[in-house]
């Protein structure tokens, strides 16, 4: 939480010959943050950073006694001058009745007191300043006491109009289920059961401790008198209430992060005093006190051994012991190596572990004090590591390629609409956000091609539009996290045979041709079943490319229909290699003959050229050539032992093992 | 002949024209080699001899003539274009700005020792919270404002949400190495709910864990500080401030000096807008805090670690400006314009 505070305020408490920059920077080094320093008149607001563990410095006493040790460390003159300890007691003829009931024992500790004859009044110029600076409206002077207290103590109080609660009766208890409160804001609130209220002793609910007051009970113009009124209920059902009701008061963020009863007291008698001198009050009431913590003295031990473990630095104990007195940590005992401090009751909280006691003489003594060491070398041989690294280095290089060749990459959320979702169906139901923040992120990506596709439309104005993505898609598994499979998609608003060349050339740069082998159609029903193919690698299954299913398109609203194609990634990297063995090449020019032949819709060239070269062990590789409508050309390379030609062998399997119709065959260094 | 022939050549306009009379007059079966054969039916060694010089020096003749009219037809064919005309346009694309600073913190943290790992996005809350000493009940669980997602829980590990930073994978990594000296670099996708120009509910991490005997303060002061030399340049400086955080103690924030002023707090438009008092806010670190270490199964007597958690696209934005976050993950190409 944020506190902002006058550099004028903070002086009543703190004397010192630092200047607010000065005092701005070393605080943020060793203390709470300082995130701006501006002026105010002549005067400066600070406004403070306090971490959740320190709700003991979110208050003008809390910095000033942290900036007080820290100044000092830093060669300024720094004194923290306390509030000093004041007992009211109630003196008064006529007593007002109050009684102040907890009989679940809700709260810690309990602070009441009626106050008479108060003169409601605007506040002096210098508490509404104060106040403003803070970010707090100034009110009546009576109102203003409380907010006032809450920001130098550091502790949340209450003031009620003691005539409006008629009974003197302050009752703590659990809520019940249909009742209600308007809370000071004018807002009605219905409240849970495990709210906390107060009631007045009739069952009417006048209060939402630690958070809000209510409207029926709260203080005005007309107030006569005043119950002042501190109690301390469970930081979780502050947090919890303040939550539900979405009440997010500063007195709710300073409850929630649980106080110590001993601010508490001190914030009340302040309270009491400030009534006094702005409100012309009077103390009507004996004070009530109900405390139900136990006072103990927390002791924590450390070696010194410890510190220099932690800082790489030999400290002395008269060192350790005089920071930590001045943050309020008495040195208690002390043997050989061992120090043992008491904890002061306002860190009791925070305090628990030696390492807590470290980080404060570390602060101290200045982070910027301690040296600069790159961590020792260590290298443990470990083949995950390397098959990981690996597997980086290949999807840097992948990327290039792709980026090299035109293709642009994106990063898609994680999570796609349910109605994306529904176009790029899987067999299986995605995993699903709970507590979706948009109808845009539901759906965790069972295909990264549903992201593209949507890209595409974004990006349809753009001509030619090559892009790809390399994420995790996530397949749900039984009785255990979904697997989140690294996955590499392209999109292309290009031809399908163009793609399927980039995918082509990518097997080739990592030597996977021989493996690699396509099959037509594919199990997806966002591919095209006319023009697609599944990719096996080593007959393991790699991927899918083809042309997007032309109704998906429609629905998308895109135009023309790209082409498209998914890999798993983890494969295609455990096979992808950037060297292979260079084998020794023949001498012997190979023959080179090409055959046309007329695509019957039934064997695939993948099956053909697959035949032809188990069947046929001389012929090295066969590519295309051409194509013409149905009439595809192939370019058959072979090494044949008296360099004869097999094309004439080759023809003859293929027209009767395929009944293929062979077009033309010939010589292919004629062409 | 040998002057018909260097006419002949004088006439020719062009070098497929020469390369076909070079062919005709020069080759293996052109003129100059079939009067050398001719010479063989000559008996007369004298004759022979001189028939043999002049048909050489007619050669040479030719040759000259050939190649002054290969020099003359190549002056005729020399370029008159403008050489400052812009190249033929070959389109290429771009490689996104997150795999680019990815790889940049990866290869630094790799020359001080640290390799990169990858742990699950989609994690049960045990590794995103209760291990690191936030149990269930602890607010500070509230504060990161994460997604669940309707995964099978276990009965271990707890339900399954989204990872809400990289400290997920501290004790999984700690796990893996089972007492061996830790130096991870964790990168990963992450989650929360905070979607404005300056967050979006899915973004990156990177996260530092170093576990040894006496690791201290100052090796994370080290790792960072070379970090900050390495990416953002050598006139860079960084700051460490107290903080707090559930899972490291003592705890800090580290600051660099501000990447657009310097640190100085003014730039040549005035008081600089990008710092806070010319520093600028890179992420939060500290000693690893012992129950997480516990959690771990690392015996925190022993052992001492460090850890810090930074945003990829913080330094990213921290180097090189970019004004609305969103649109790192539009989908919209105009990030490359």
């Amino acid at each position: 939480m944020n506190i902002r505070i006058l550099d004028s305020w903070l002086r009543e408490y703190l004397k010192t010959d630092a200047k607010p920059d000065e005092m701005a920077s070393l605080l943020s080094l060793s203390g709470p943050s300082v995130e701006k320093l501006e002026p105010f008149g002549k005067d400066y607001a600070y406004d403070i950073e306090v971490t959740t563990n320190r709700i003991d410095s979110a208050s003008v006493i809390g910095i000033a006694r942290e900036a007080a040790v820290i100044l000092k460390q830093h060669g300024y003159q720094a004194k923290f001058l306390p509030l000093k300890k004041i007992k009211h007691v109630f003196k008064a003829k006529t007593k007002l009745r109050l009684t102040v009931e907890d009989n679940s024992k809700l709260s810690r500790r309990i602070l009441a007191v009626v106050m008479d004859q108060v003169r409601v009044d605007r506040s002096p110029q210098y508490v509404r300043d104060r106040l403003e600076q803070a970010g707090i409206r100034s009110q009546s002077n009576l109102i203003d006491v409380t907010n006032y207290v809450m920001l130098e103590v550091g502790h949340p109080c209450h003031v009620f109009d003691y005539d409006k609660i008629k009974t003197g009766k302050l009752v703590l208890r659990q809520a019940q289920d249909k009742e209600n409160l308007v809370t000071l804001d004018g807002l009605n609130h219905a409240l849970y059961k495990d709210d906390v209220v107060i009631d007045d002793g009739t069952g009417r609910v006048i209060d939402l401790p630690g958070i809000m007051g209510g409207q029926n009970s709260m203080v005005a113009d007309d107030t006569k008198r005043i119950i002042f009124f501190i109690e301390m209920i469970n930081p979780f059902i502050i947090r919890k209430t303040s939550m539900k009701h979405g009440i997010r008061t500063l007195a709710a963020s300073y409850n929630e992060n649980e106080p110590d009863v001993q601010t508490a007291e001190l914030a009340f008698n302040r309270g009491i005093s400030l009534f006094v001198q702005l409100a012309k009050a009077k103390i009507a009431s004996p004070i009530i006190d109900i405390n139900r913590t136990v006072a103990k003295s927390k002791l924590i031990s450390i070696d010194l051994s410890d510190f220099a473990t932690y800082m790489n630095l030999d400290i002395s104990v008269a060192k350790v012991t005089s920071i930590l007195k001045a943050l309020g940590f008495n040195l208690k005992a002390k043997s050989k190596q061992t120090l043992t401090f008491s904890i002061p009751a306002y860190r009791e909280k925070d305090i628990n572990l030696k390492q807590d006691l470290i980080e404060e003489v570390a602060r101290i003594y200045g982070y910027n004090n301690l040296g600069t060491n790159l961590p020792p070398f260590v290298f443990h041989s470990d083949p995950y590591l390397r098959n990981l690294t690996e597997r980086f280095n290949k999807e840097k290089v992948i990327k290039e390629f792709l980026a090299s060749l035109g293709f642009f990459e994106l990063y898609n959320y994680s999570m796609i609409s349910e109605s994306l979702n529904q176009l790029f169906a899987t067999k299986t139901k995605p995993i699903r956000m709970l507590n979706p923040m948009s109808q845009d992120l539901v759906c965790f990506r069972q295909t990264l091609l549903a992201s593209l596709a949507r890209a595409a439309v974004i990006n349809s104005q753009q001509p030619r539009l090559k892009l790809f993505e390399l994420a995790h898609v996530y397949l749900p598994r039984p009785k255990q996290l979904p697997l989140e499979r690294p996955t590499l998609s392209l999109l292309s608003s290009n031809d399908y045979f163009e793609l399927k060349g980039v995918l082509d050339s990518l097997f080739q740069m990592g030597h996977l041709t021989k493996l690699i082998s396509y099959q037509s159609g594919t199990k997806q029903a966002y591919f095209d079943p006319k023009l697609s193919a599944t990719i096996y690698l080593d007959n393991l299954y790699l991927g899918e490319i083809g042309v997007l299913n032309k109704s998906i398109a429609f629905k998308l609203g895109l135009k023309s229909v790209p082409a498209i194609a998914e890999l798993d990634f983890g494969l295609l990297a455990k096979y992808f290699q950037f060297l292979t063995s260079i084998k020794a090449q023949s001498n012997q020019a190979p023959i080179v003959e090409d055959l046309t032949y007329q695509f019957d819709n039934k064997n695939h060239w993948q099956q053909i050229t697959t035949l032809i070269k188990r069947k046929f062990k001389a012929v090295e590789k066969i590519e295309l050539l051409d194509r013409y409508q149905q009439f595809y050309t192939m370019r058959i390379y072979s090494y044949t032992k008296d360099n004869k030609s097999i094309l004439s062998l080759i023809n003859q399997f293929l027209t009767k093992q395929l009944s293929l119709k062979i077009k033309t065959v010939k010589d292919g260094k004629n062409k | 002949m040998a002057n018909q022939i260097i006419r002949e050549i004088q006439q020719a306009k062009s070098l497929d024209d020469l390369e076909v009379l070079k062919t005709k007059f020069l080759g293996k079966k052109g003129y100059f080699n079939q009067q050398l054969q001719k010479l063989k039916s000559v008996s007369d060694p004298i004759q022979k001899k001189n028939l043999g010089l002049n048909i050489n020096n007619q050669k040479q003749e030719v040759i000259r003539a050939l190649n002054s009219q290969i020099q003359a037809v190549l002056r005729q064919k020399e370029p008159v274009t403008d050489p400052t005309l812009p190249g033929t346009k070959i389109s290429i694309g771009a490689i996104h700005p997150i795999t680019r600073t990815i790889n940049e913190i990866t290869e630094i943290f790799a020359k001080i020792g640290f390799y990169r790992v990858s742990y699950p996005e989609i994690e049960y809350e045990y590794f995103s919270f209760d291990s690191l000493n936030m149990p269930p009940s602890h607010p500070a669980r509230d504060e990161f404002e994460s997604f669940t997602v309707d995964g099978e829980a276990s009965s271990t590990f707890g339900k399954m949400v989204l990872s809400p930073h990289t400290s997920s994978g501290q004790v999984r990594e700690m796990w893996r190495m089972k007492g061996k000296p830790v130096r991870m670099i964790n990168i990963a996708r992450c989650f929360r709910r905070n979607w404005d120009v300056t967050h979006t509910p899915m973004f990156h991490q990177f996260e530092g864990l170093c576990i040894d005997r006496n690791i201290n303060i100052t090796h994370l002061k080290g790792a960072i500080n070379h970090f900050a030399k390495e990416y953002f340049g050598y006139d860079v400086q960084i700051r460490l401030r107290p903080y707090h955080f559930q899972f490291t103690e003592p705890s800090f924030e580290i600051d660099t000096t501000c990447t657009i002023c310097q640190g100085t707090q003014k730039t040549k438009s005035g008081k600089c807008r990008v710092c806070k008092s010319g520093w600028l806010e890179l992420g939060g670190a500290g000693m690893v805090h012992p129950n997480v270490l516990k959690a771990g199964k690392i015996n925190s007597q022993k052992y001492t670690g460090w850890a810090f958690g930074f945003g990829v696209e913080r330094v990213y934005m921290m180097k090189h400006q970019l004004f609305d976050l969103r649109k790192l993950f539009s989908g919209q190409l105009d990030i490359y314009q």
